[in-house]
């Protein structure tokens, strides 16, 4: 069981780009980038950031895949 | 937090990797000099040692706090993110096994060759740190 995510998605949809949500949540570039391609599982804080930043629930954000 | 915080930390991230990766060949070449205590003549033993040893002192503080001291403290935090520290974790682990490893590898290697203890933790400290760097910076540069 890994770990998906629809931050890509979620982030285009609301025309952030990658160094936008990385200011908004306080982390670099490269962990947005890392976290989105599935690279980095994020801690559960930094999740809840990313949640917040783009106004949806985590579970929407995250989400176990069977692969 | 502003752009041009994240901006500057991730410029000074992948320079801080940069380095990390030319830091690891030097300490490699310095592995081979210390081995065999053949460096260039021209420059005195004690500057050499000493310089050695500043070399090394540094880059295990850089490697345990991440440096960037003179950037600020908002700077900082991005640069030391979570995977920034998740990278710096691996590769205290990959140092951890290359010293373990070479250590035992030169235990046995010290029945073959003759070796002064100065040599063999000369060679122990740059090829673990130098791990350690390379590892660091492939995480950070891949």
């Amino acid at each position: 069981m890994t770990l998906g995510n629809r931050l890509l998605d979620i982030r285009t949809e609301r025309g952030l780009t990658q160094a936008a949500l990385a200011e908004a949540v306080g982390v670099s570039r490269k962990t947005i980038n890392t976290v989105e391609n599935g690279i980095f599982i994020p801690s559960t804080l930094l999740a809840l950031k990313l949640a917040r930043a783009l106004g949806r629930p985590v579970e929407e954000l995250f989400f176990l895949t069977d692969e | 937090m502003t752009a041009f915080d994240i901006d500057k930390a991730d410029k000074a991230s992948r320079l801080r990797a940069s380095l990390m990766a030319v830091i690891a060949v030097i300490l490699v070449i310095s592995a081979y000099f210390g081995f065999n205590d053949a460096a260039p003549g021209a420059i005195r033993p004690y500057v050499r040692h000493l310089g050695w040893a500043l070399m090394i002192v540094l880059w295990l503080f850089i490697l345990a706090t991440g440096g960037g001291l003179r950037l600020g403290k908002n700077v900082r935090s991005v640069m030391n993110d979570e995977v920034a520290l998740a990278n710096r974790s691996l590769a205290l682990q990959t140092g951890f096994w290359v010293a373990t490893i070479l250590g035992v590898a030169l235990y046995f290697a010290s029945f073959q060759w003759d070796m002064s203890l100065r040599e063999g933790l000369r060679v122990l400290l740059d090829l673990t740190i130098a791990a350690a760097l390379l590892r660091y910076a492939w995480l950070e540069l891949r």
